[in-house]
């Protein structure tokens, strides 16, 4: 058999790499240097540059608040999720009858669109809505409505719905794939169940569990719809830099720098998490 | 007392039996290993003694006391696997002392029991390391030293060194053999290794379909094989089917005749005239002429035979032979090759013949 020349082997793989390379640049690297640009040019022109956008944003009071009510959601909900798919994949690795059905419902929230989740909840949660109903009903101490929609405590449930399924996935599978010997060994050896997890279990899954987390987390940094249509006078970054765009005339400079002081925070936040992940879990 | 106890212990998966009224008695300071091949019911076995699965039927006595419904952390056995199952988070001095902190041993004295325990295996100053640091030889021996720091009433190894290189394997046989002798425990051995059944073992169980087959110390079943499956599946065997035709009751000696008419001469006192038996031959128990010899030994069959090929092994050649409508398996030196084709001569000793009731 012969052998392709070496130019040519190089060319079939620059030819591989071409799709992936353009699309790099064409979707990604380019509308980032338009961002760039536009955040540093002055409003509504194409000439001359300017910080003006960076810095009027930083100095208004909002500012702040924005920035940490973005970052309390995200995290947050992140928490909650970690902690509601712990004890529901423990309970779904067992397989026991149905398992299916609900690692299939498990998914739901990420098969239908965000904005329709966020209605539904909004009226799920509502004064007149099934869980109030529910409570005044059954709870003595309640008697009027709980108010859950548009408060900082309900934009959280309403991530954790969301972005849940992000977790759970990821859960499951590290937990699926850690060898029941390592778990009978431990059960052997005299700990009972919740020596087991609490010693053999949770320290095993935990680096997948907080690898996995990342993915929602940027998923939540980046809420748009459930707190454009749910999180009523509470906005996220994502929401503050569509009520940019939202003006007439449309303010797409300040928009622009908005969305790059939010990647800069995702990415500086990241850059902290990994580097705290990375460390040799002892 | 005995060690351990197995009473009428049955075990299904769906439909599916894998362990069948199995009844088993082990001595106090034996080890004992159930053998057998993949599916026989050996692990399942083990596991339903230590307690990670509940048997269907059937009961468990760990010593006097009755274990059947304790869960594993109450059974206070020392469980060896396959893939040595070590925490991967844990440093070896943390792998063992986990067992001994959940019983609140006090510090000083889980430092002394580790690194006994270390040392027993031949692993101290290996404390800080952690498993991934360590080869397939270490992790098996941190996983025997994390069974027996806990001081266990009984030891199980299921197929301990079945990960392990074959020259590596050999040595720890003899190690576990050492070390199981030496503390005296009890143990229970699973592997579908006849080679280290031979080798560890007080006495073997052969299980097969979920039932126990024959139990018996090394030599007697291999030299005693009470069913065909024990003579097959122990060391290489040829069978031959016939009849017993005749008897010397003084002797002690049947002849067993062929439906093609080959007539062999047995040791038996318990078998009779017109009884249908298997005949097992060893091949090491089969000598090999090439020419007829002149004299022919007393008392000893004597056959005429045809090489059909011939494995060279090493130490000894593996020829299949056509003795009638049989097919002997033979080993011979290496001395002299015999070719396919090649008329041969064969004498097989009555003393080394099994004969096994149909």
């Amino acid at each position: 058999m012969r052998r392709g020349s070496p130019i040519r082997s190089t060319l079939i793989t620059l030819l591989m790499l071409s799709p992936g390379l353009a699309s790099f640049f064409g979707l990604f690297f380019y509308p980032m240097l338009v961002t760039i640009v536009r955040s540093l040019r002055p409003e509504g022109q194409q000439v001359g540059w300017t910080l003006q956008h960076y810095i009027t944003f930083l100095r208004e009071p909002r500012a702040r608040e924005v920035i940490i009510l973005t970052f309390v959601l995200s995290i947050a909900s992140t928490l909650c999720s970690m902690l509601l798919s712990l004890p529901l994949c423990l309970v779904l690795r067992q397989k026991l009858r149905g398992h299916r059905f609900f690692r299939l419902t498990m998914l739901i929230p990420r098969v239908v669109p965000g904005l329709i989740g966020a209605l539904g909840l909004l009226l799920l949660f509502g004064s007149r809505g099934w869980v109030n109903l529910f409570l005044m009903q059954v709870v003595p101490f309640i008697n009027e409505p709980v108010r859950i929609n548009y408060t900082v405590p309900g934009l959280i449930l309403f991530y954790t719905w969301l972005y849940f399924p992000f977790t759970s996935v990821t859960t499951l599978s590290t937990l699926e794939s850690l060898d029941p010997a390592i778990e009978e060994a431990a059960s052997v050896s005299g700990a009972n169940r919740w020596q087991v997890l609490r010693h053999v279990v949770i320290p095993l899954i935990m680096p997948g569990i907080l690898a996995g987390s990342v993915l929602t987390f940027m998923a939540a940094f980046g809420a748009f719809s459930i707190p454009l249509v749910a999180g009523g006078n509470y906005r996220p970054l994502a929401v503050e830099i569509y009520r940019q765009i939202d003006f007439t005339p449309a303010r797409w400079s300040a928009a622009c720098a908005r969305a790059m002081i939010m990647a800069a925070l995702q990415v500086g936040f990241l850059t902290v998490y990994m580097r705290v992940l990375r460390r040799p879990v002892a | 007392m005995p060690g351990l106890r197995l009473e009428n212990l049955s075990k299904r998966f769906g439909k599916t039996v894998a362990v069948d009224s199995l009844d088993l008695e082990i001595r106090d300071g034996e080890i004992m290993t159930l053998l057998g091949p993949s599916g026989c019911g050996k692990t399942t076995t083990l596991r339903c003694i230590a307690g990670l699965l509940t048997p269907d039927e059937g009961e468990i006595y760990l010593g006097d006391e009755r274990v059947t419904d304790l869960p594993p952390e109450r059974r206070g056995v020392g469980l060896v696997f396959q893939n040595y199952a070590l925490w991967p988070h844990m440093t070896v001095y943390d792998n063992l002392a986990f067992g001994l902190q959940l019983r609140r041993v006090a510090r000083a004295e889980i430092q002394r029991r580790v690194s006994e325990a270390l040392a027993m295996v031949r692993l101290s100053g290996f404390e800080e390391r952690y498993p991934r640091q360590l080869s397939g030889g270490q992790q098996q021996r941190v996983a025997l030293a994390r069974a027996l720091v806990i001081e266990p009433k009984l030891l199980l190894l299921d197929e301990p060194l079945s990960n392990l290189d074959a020259q590596l394997r050999e040595e720890m046989r003899f190690e576990i053999r050492e070390l199981q002798k030496n503390l005296g425990i009890t143990s229970v051995y699973v592997t579908h290794d006849q080679a280290e059944a031979l080798v560890l073992s007080d006495r073997i169980a052969i299980l097969h379909e979920g039932r126990l087959v024959q139990v018996g110390s090394p030599a007697e079943i291999y030299n005693r094989p009470g069913n065909r499956f024990v003579a097959g599946f122990i060391g290489l065997t040829s069978f031959v089917e016939g009849t017993i035709v005749r008897q010397d009751a003084a002797k002690g000696y049947v002849v067993v005749r062929t439906r093609d008419g080959l007539e062999l001469c047995a040791r038996s006192d318990v078998l009779q005239t017109g009884q249908e038996v298997t005949v097992a031959i060893r091949p090491e128990h089969i000598e090999l002429y090439p020419e007829e010899p002149a004299v022919r030994p007393a008392e000893t069959n004597f056959l005429s035979g045809r090489v059909l090929r011939g494995a060279y092994l090493g130490d000894v050649v593996d020829y299949r032979i056509q003795v009638g409508e049989w097919i002997l398996r033979a080993h011979a030196g290496t001395g002299a090759i015999l070719k396919p084709d090649q008329e041969v001569f064969l004498t097989i000793a009555p003393d080394r013949i099994t004969l096994i009731a149909v």
